[in-house]
C-alpha cells in the first residue's frame, strides 16, 4: 500500500513538473484604456496632477515639454476629479469632472498662463472610417503655444492640410472639438509650423515616424515674449 | 509532574486572558495643539520663534524666513511663553505670554518694523453655531504691510466682504479682533486682488484654491519697493477651533 503511494506521489509530481514545460498560449496583458497627461504649460517648471486627491506618481509632479505615464494609466470608469496645480505658488490651474469609460484612452492638454489656464481633455480613438488601425498613421495638430500668430503645420513636402492650417491658440472647445486623427501618407518627416505671413516659428529637429499604426498628436508650445521657446511636440497616442 | 505543568499552563493562559478585562487607566492622547507661525517681518532675512511650554525656551525649526508660514504641534500649556529673534544681531522683536489649550489651533503673525515690530496671535475659531465645518469654507484677511494706504481685498469678481474692505495695517488689537473666520459658500478657484482707496491694485494672486472645508488666511504684505513688493500671502490652516 505504502509503496503504491509513493509511485502515485513520484507520478504526480513528474506531471506537475513537466507541466511547466508546455508551450500553451501565453496570456498577453491587455492594454484596455487608460489616460496620458501631456504638460504644455509655459508658465512653470512643472504640474501637480491629483486625481481624486490622489497623486500619480511619474505626474507628482510632470515637468513643462514632457508627458506621461507611459503606458497611459488605467482609470476606472465612472467620474473622477481632476485637480492641475502650478508649481508656482500651489496655484490651482484646473480644477474639473471628467467622466471615464471602459476601453477608452484619453489624454489631458494643459497649456495658456497663470492668467488664463487652459485644459482639455480628448478620446483616442482611431478614426471611424478605418478598418484595419494597424495600416495607418494619423496625426492631430494643436496650437499651444501663448501667441496670436495663426499657424500651419507642415509635415515634410506633403500639401498641408486643412485643418492643420490657419490655427489660432486653441481654446479648450476647440482642442476638445478636433481630438480626431486625420490620415497621413506613412513615412519619415521633418515637421514644421510655419505662422499666417510664411515665417517659420519652429522645427522640429529630429524627423517624426509616422509609421503605420502610430497616432501622433503634434502641437506647438512656447511663449511670443520669448521666441526662443517655440517648440514643435509630439506624442504617440495610444488609440482604440 | 505533568499534571502539575497543565495546572500551571492552565492557570497561566487563564492569567493572561482574565488580565484583558482589566480597565486600567486608559493612555490618554497625547495633549497638543497646534500653532502656525507667519513671517511678514521684511527688514530681516529670517526670524527664529522660540517657546516655553515649561520646559524653558526652545526653537520652532531652523528659522523661517520672510512671507515664511510653517506649523508646529506643540504641547498645550498655560503659562506659555513665545519670543521671536530677528535675523539682524539677534535682536528680540517679540516676548509674549499666553495660554494655549488643549487641541486648539492658534496662528501667530509678525509684522512692522525694527523700530516698532508688531505681533499678534490669533485663535483661529469659527463663528459660534456653525454647523458642519466641512461643508463650508472660511476667509479671513489682515493687512499686514507697511503702507498708509487702506486696502480692499477683493475675491474674483465679486462685491468685497465688508470686514475685508479699507483695512489699515493691522494692531495688535485690530488682528485679534478679526481673528474669526468669515464663512463663505463661494468655493472654486479664484483670483484674488488688493486695492488701495483709490482702486489702484497693489497685489494681485491667481489660481486660488477654496473648496469646502478649506480655511484661509488671506494677507498682505511688503512695503512696495522693488526688493519687497506687496504680496499676498496664504495661510491654508490645518485646523480650526
Amino acid at each position: 500500500m505504502m509503496k503504491r503511494l509513493n509511485l502515485i506521489f513520484a507520478l504526480l509530481t513528474t506531471v506537475v513538473f513537466l507541466g511547466g514545460c508546455l508551450k500553451g498560449t501565453d496570456p498577453q496583458p491587455k492594454q484596455v484604456g487608460g489616460a496620458t497627461f501631456i504638460n504644455a504649460f509655459i508658465e512653470t517648471d512643472a504640474v501637480y496632477y491629483y486625481v481624486d486627491r490622489n497623486t500619480i506618481s511619474v505626474l507628482n509632479p510632470l515637468f513643462y515639454r514632457t508627458y506621461g505615464p507611459t503606458p497611459p494609466i488605467y482609470m476606472y470608469p465612472g467620474e473622477a476629479r481632476l485637480e492641475l496645480y502650478s508649481t508656482y505658488e500651489n496655484n490651482r490651474l484646473v480644477d474639473t469632472t471628467i467622466t471615464v469609460q471602459d476601453s477608452v484612452f484619453y489624454s489631458s492638454f494643459v497649456y495658456g498662463t497663470h492668467d488664463d489656464p487652459r485644459h482639455f481633455i480628448t478620446d483616442d480613438r482611431v478614426p471611424e472610417d478605418i478598418d484595419d488601425a494597424s495600416a495607418i498613421a494619423a496625426v492631430r495638430f494643436y496650437n499651444l503655444a501663448n501667441t496670436d500668430r495663426r499657424v500651419t503645420l507642415h509635415i515634410g513636402d506633403l500639401t498641408p492640410i486643412a485643418a492643420f492650417s490657419d490655427r489660432p491658440t486653441e481654446t479648450p472647445q476647440t482642442g476638445k472639438e478636433r481630438e480626431g486623427f486625420i490620415p497621413v501618407a506613412t513615412g519619415s518627416y521633418i515637421v514644421s509650423v510655419v505662422d499666417e505671413n510664411g515665417e517659420t516659428v519652429a522645427t522640429r529637429n529630429d524627423p517624426v515616424d509616422l509609421v503605420a499604426g502610430s497616432y501622433v498628436s503634434i502641437f506647438l508650445t512656447g511663449d511670443e515674449r520669448d521666441p526662443t521657446t517655440f517648440y514643435v511636440a509630439r506624442v504617440y497616442q495610444w488609440v482604440n | 509532574m505533568k499534571a502539575n505543568f497543565i495546572v500551571c499552563l492552565s492557570l497561566f493562559t487563564g492569567m493572561v486572558l482574565v488580565a484583558g478585562c482589566i480597565k486600567d487607566e486608559e493612555p490618554t492622547p497625547d495633549v497638543r495643539s497646534g500653532v502656525t507661525v507667519v513671517n511678514s517681518f521684511l527688514e530681516a532675512e529670517a526670524v527664529l520663534h522660540r517657546v516655553d511650554v515649561g520646559l524653558g525656551l526652545q526653537s520652532l525649526g531652523q528659522g523661517l524666513g520672510y512671507r515664511g508660514i510653517d506649523f508646529y504641534a506643540i504641547p498645550s500649556h498655560e503659562n506659555c511663553r513665545l519670543e521671536i529673534i530677528s535675523s539682524n544681531e539677534s535682536a528680540q522683536l517679540v516676548d509674549t505670554a499666553f495660554t494655549i489649550e488643549e487641541n486648539k489651533y492658534y496662528t501667530s503673525f509678525l509684522f512692522g518694523t525694527e523700530a516698532a515690530p508688531l505681533h499678534f496671535l490669533t485663535d483661529d475659531r469659527l463663528p459660534a453655531g456653525t454647523e458642519d465645518p466641512t461643508a463650508i469654507a472660511g476667509l479671513r484677511f489682515f493687512n499686514l504691510a507697511e503702507t498708509p494706504h487702506r486696502v480692499t481685498l477683493q475675491i474674483a469678481t465679486g462685491e468685497p466682504i465688508p470686514a475685508f474692505q479699507d483695512r489699515p495695517t493691522e494692531t495688535s488689537e485690530t488682528g485679534q479682533g478679526a481673528a474669526e473666520f468669515i464663512l463663505t459658500s463661494n468655493t472654486g478657484t479664484h483670483v484674488l486682488t488688493v486695492r488701495d482707496e483709490n482702486g489702484g491694485q497693489l497685489a494681485r494672486r491667481t489660481g486660488v484654491a477654496l473648496d469646502p472645508g478649506d480655511y484661509l488666511t488671506i494677507f498682505l504684505t511688503g512695503n512696495g519697493n522693488d526688493s519687497t513688493p506687496f504680496y499676498i500671502g496664504i495661510v491654508r490652516h490645518r485646523g480650526v477651533n
